[in-house]
């Protein structure tokens, strides 16, 4: 088998092709073809996914072996990338770490789940941490501060880890989470100059720190460059070699932790601030009369996105959270009227989205994050047109039902105005109504049919006079409406 | 990083490339700065956002579709998904009871997945015509040729021409919607001329500065120009002169200096003069108002 | 009735949002050179009057005409002045540069402001007292005189007919005062002003006609024929209080009650 594989550099890097054994063969024949020049780096970004079921088999019997050569794959790209005329996808913590050995890797000898269950796994738990906060925000009409506080975390991050030089610090997650909430304190601010719009403010402040962190990144990354387009866009397919091993024993993969654990940080906040968030939610005014605070609940809730956000960096990188976060909620908003029923609705389509995304990124090869984004859209797209009330379709529906109820009742309250009056001969003649109303004969005469049938009026020879059912609807209808 | 004013100058008349460069980025910064005025005054800062973003399925697409990487064809394809995600956005708002802020996110986000979708997907393709067309994530400048500045003249001049001929006609909209409808101005028309203008605009700036960042552009400028000067004409070109300084500076140090993407430089340079502008603009600014403050204080 | 062609004629008019109806069958008849007041409690469809007679909101049924032809024919005989808040003040622009916007339809397309709309605008601005704010940056303004400056905008137009939404709202009363004379002075020119107004107490000594809505009409005509207790009642329903059960007959000149009115 080892002599299959080709010898030549790498042509975009100028490095030599890397290492030799049964297992970089299925690699190499998934991600490109052998022989070809190119680096392997060109290739696809789930190439895990790519790989065909026994290679992927040997691939885990190898074992912790694997998981090194995969982390060597990594390095092997994120020296390729920064030509740019070929870019890898790199979620960020890899990046960060590219110029140390992967110790933490290194040292798992045992891969107990297949990567595309634990990819799925990871990828609705992500979904669901997303859309619980995400109810919240398209509630409070938030969803653009999301997008600011996912793209501003990344200065947190980047900040953190040059003081700490460790990606899997907590505090590195401690102090993203804090850049998110100054950057909701900062678009505060700048509107408060009343110099900025609110919406202006929000434009001018995640940008600047985003182009900051990002150029901090490219600057660390010294001569090895890392990707920047990695920070962006994260990549769920490398998630299961960041393994969660304390003392030695693999528990699963390290995002896997983080997320769940974030995910049942925000459970038991919510469990715990229901009432409070709620009552915040719909009427803030009200909250603040019975001494909650509103601001505490505002900023209790840009924390949350803000760690929401760093635990999904890695995976789905800043702005397909965002897709995440809205999409899911936006279409349980059209779907059910009760906040308790929502967020369970948005977690299930959160879930759902999460999962037919990440078949579609294997199928395709495609990025996973990217996918579950998409389908995010796409759940939203069906509620919009399907939802049973709100839908387009039950729009559309009831437009045309009420159309003709309201026409009849109009037609009865102008024969009700008229009745008895001088006018009465001309405007209760049903000739001279699409004149008056300024409506369509052919409508004019549907609606009188329908309210002859309806017993609401009689047509006597052209004149149309309102019966005693008639004059009641009429009556009712404006009554109602005066009410 | 550092270089010498002359040697930049020679570097800028001298060399072809880096005037290439130069007069790209300036033409993005006027046409984004001058149309860029009108989003922030009519309050659609966000909606440059999602339309830039919407924008990346649309330059994959046309690259599929056409199998090249002719720059017309990608700013066409990317200018028709902005404006599909605007339209989507003014749909969902019209038609449903979700929010404004809500939509534009949601076309942001999801119009983005997809395009990362198509773009990891054409990646994989054994063809290698699709190399670079990541660039348009974040911008490279130094990657500018001639026909792309052609292209981008192309779509920018007419913008900019027809907002001159509309000038009186936009004003009126922007300040005084329904004022403008009853005197007959055709205010729904004049309204998608304007969105359109607005998507030219981001389309202009995709391959320098890069979807993720283009709306910075497109506020940025404005609001600086906001705090100088009190008439639409001054602000409008004010902004444009401002984008351009700094799209010129941006691509300079990007293409010059190191290996940096362009968009977020560019975004760092028209921050800093958003800074300087509300800090130290007569009347509006941030210290003219601490002075006076401190003035009366002192009486 | 009258004889002569009315200004403004609506007739079975109807306009509803999302399918509920905010006016229902309105026939409302403004004859020419008067000025009149639109009164009627919250949610009772005043601007929405005046924006379905201005081809603003789509109407469900019926029609309005001004001098007996549709809007779109007669723009040039209408001017508008809408509510103060409905635009941004922070535009950036002058005071000069906003009333010249109501030449902005009988220019016609292409065409810039010149010389001649400069002194239309500054003549106008004359008449409201805002001469010399001319070149005022439109945030530097008070209230009341935001409302002048949209005025002059209006007088600018040169129409015939005025559509006014809430013109005293936010107004001081020196401005109230010089608003209601301008107005009075229209009248007297042989314009017709129809004024959206929420103070039932100023309406008998403001306007010479009144027109009572809520959702219909209940009542339209000159101020003392129609501005009675009853028709009140009828438009204001359980909103109104009286003071101790107080007969007012006729004309209502009770302070108390206008100020119970318009909360």
């Amino acid at each position: 088998m080892p002599a299959a594989l080709p010898q030549h550099d790498c042509s975009w890097c100028g490095l030599p092709r890397r290492p030799v054994n049964d297992w970089s063969d299925a690699v190499t024949r998934a991600i490109g073809q052998p022989g070809e020049s190119q680096c392997p780096s060109a290739g696809g970004t789930a190439f895990f996914a790519t790989l065909r079921p026994p290679s992927r088999r040997r691939m885990m019997d190898s074992g912790g072996r694997a998981a090194r050569q995969a982390t060597l794959l990594v390095r092997h790209r994120v020296r390729c990338v920064n030509d740019a005329s070929h870019t890898g996808f790199l979620p960020l913590r890899q990046a960060l770490q590219q110029r140390k050995p992967c110790h933490r890797t290194a040292r798992v000898n045992h891969v107990p789940m297949t990567p595309p269950i634990e990819i799925m796994l990871i990828a609705v738990v992500t979904a669901v941490a997303c859309t619980l906060p995400g109810v919240f925000l398209v509630l409070r009409g938030m969803a653009l501060i999301s997008d600011a506080i996912t793209h501003a975390v990344l200065l947190g991050i980047v900040l953190a880890f040059f003081v700490v030089q460790d990606t899997g610090s907590p505090f590195l997650v401690l102090a993203a989470a804090a850049s998110g909430v100054l950057t909701v304190v900062l678009i505060e601010l700048l509107h408060r100059t009343r110099l900025v719009r609110e919406d202006a403010a929000i434009g001018l402040v995640f940008p600047l720190l985003f182009s900051i962190a990002v150029i901090l990144i490219a600057r660390r990354a010294g001569d090895t460059h890392l990707d920047v387009d990695a920070v962006l866009l994260g990549e769920l397919a490398f998630a299961p070699f960041d393994r969660f091993a304390p003392s030695g024993v693999d528990l699963g993969p390290q995002a896997l932790w983080l997320m769940g654990g974030i995910l049942v940080l925000t459970l038991v906040l919510l469990a715990l601030f229901y009432k409070e968030l709620k009552l915040a939610t719909f009427d803030a005014a009200l909250a603040l009369a019975l001494g909650f605070a509103p601001g505490v609940v505002h900023y209790g809730l840009v924390g949350i996105v803000s760690l929401t956000a760093v635990g999904a960096f890695d995976t789905v990188g800043s702005v397909l959270v965002v897709a995440l976060m809205i999409a899911p909620p936006a279409a349980a908003y059209l779907l059910t009227d009760r906040l308790s029923r929502m967020l369970a609705v948005s977690a299930g389509l959160g879930a759902f989205a999460a999962v037919i995304g990440c078949l579609v990124a294997f199928i395709l090869d495609a990025s996973i994050a990217g996918a579950m984004a998409a389908m995010a859209g796409l759940v939203f797209g069906l509620a919009w047109l399907f939802a049973p009330e709100r839908g387009l379709l039950a729009l559309a529906v009831r437009r045309v039902r009420q159309r003709q109820e309201f026409a009849q009742a109009m037609l009865a309250v102008h024969l009700l105005h008229h009745e008895a009056t001088p006018q009465a001969a001309v405007e209760c003649q049903a000739s001279h109504l699409s004149e008056h109303l300024r409506w369509e004969p052919a409508f004019v005469a549907r609606v009188v049919r329908r309210a002859e049938q309806q017993g609401v009026l009689i047509n006597r020879g052209n004149t149309l006079a309102l019966t005693d059912h008639g004059r009641r609807l009429a009556m009712k209808t404006l009554n109602g409406e005066l009410a | 990083m550092l270089m010498d004013l002359s040697d930049v100058l020679q570097a800028l008349f001298g060399d072809y490339t880096l005037r290439t460069v130069a007069l790209g980025s300036a033409l993005l910064g006027i046409v984004s700065g001058a149309l860029g005025a009108f989003a922030v005054l009519r309050r659609q800062s966000m909606l440059g956002d999602a339309m830039s973003h919407a924008a990346l399925p649309g330059v994959v697409l046309a690259f599929i579709v056409t199998g090249s990487k002719d720059p017309l064809a990608l700013m066409i394809g990317a200018a028709l998904a902005g404006l599909l995600g605007a339209l989507l956005v003014t749909a969902v708002v019209r038609t449903t009871r979700i929010k404004s802020d809500s939509a534009l996110g949601l076309a942001l986000a999801v119009f983005f997945g997809l395009g990362l979708v198509l773009l990891t997907y054409v990646q994989k393709l054994p063809d290698a015509a699709q190399a670079g067309l990541d660039r348009y994530l974040f911008g490279q400048a130094a990657t500018l040729l001639e026909r792309d500045v052609v292209a981008m003249a192309a779509l920018g001049m007419p913008a900019l021409l027809l907002l001159a001929l509309f000038w009186k006609e936009l004003k009126l909209l922007t300040f005084d919607p329904g004022f403008a409808t009853s005197l007959g101005v055709p205010v729904h028309l004049l309204d998608v001329l304007l969105t359109s203008l607005l998507v030219v605009a981001i389309v202009i700036g995709l391959q320098t500065v890069g979807v993720v960042l283009m709306s910075a552009l497109i506020v940025a400028p404005a609001v600086a120009a906001r705090q100088w000067t009190d008439r639409l004409g001054v602000m409008v070109l004010l902004s444009g002169a401002f984008g351009a300084l700094a799209g010129v500076a941006g691509a300079l140090i990007s293409s010059t200096a190191a290996r940096l993407p362009t968009g977020p430089i560019i975004v760092i340079c028209i921050s800093a003069i958003v800074i300087v502008s509300l800090l130290l603009a007569p009347r509006r600014g941030l210290v003219w108002g601490w002075l006076n403050a401190g003035g009366v204080a002192a009486a | 009735m009258n004889t002569i062609q009315p200004a403004v004629q609506v007739t079975d008019l109807t306009v509803a949002y999302r399918e509920k109806p905010v006016l229902w069958d309105i026939d409302l008849n403004v004859p020419a050179g008067v000025l009149m007041g639109v009164v009627g409690p919250n949610g009772a469809g005043k601007t929405t009057l005046i924006r379905a007679i201005l081809g603003l909101v789509r109407v469900s049924a019926g029609q309005a005409l001004i001098y007996g032809r549709p809007y779109a024919e007669q723009r040039r005989l209408v001017a508008y002045v809408p509510q103060r808040n409905s635009v941004d003040w922070d535009f950036p622009t002058s005071v000069l540069d906003v009333v010249m916007m109501g030449r902005y339809g009988a220019l016609g397309w292409f065409r810039r402001p010149g010389r001649r709309e400069r002194e239309q605008a500054l003549m106008a601005l004359e008449r409201v007292g805002m001469h010399e704010f001319a070149r005022r940056q439109i945030s530097q303004l008070s209230g009341g005189q935001q409302q002048r400056v949209f005025l002059a905008r209006a007088l600018v137009q040169d129409a015939h007919v005025y559509f006014m939404d809430e013109p005293f709202q936010g107004v001081d009363a020196t401005t109230e005062r010089a608003i209601v004379g301008l107005l009075q002075e229209l009248r007297s020119a042989g314009k017709t002003v129809v004024v959206v107004h929420h103070d039932l107490q100023t309406v008998p000594e403001y306007f010479d006609y009144v027109t009572l809505l809520n959702v219909r009409v209940v009542a339209s005509g000159p101020v003392a024929e129609v501005f009675t207790e009853s028709a009140l009642r009828a438009t204001y329903g359980g909103q109104i209080a009286f003071l101790n059960g107080r007969e007012i007959p006729g004309r209502l000149q009770d302070a108390q009650m206008g100020m119970a009115a318009s909360t």
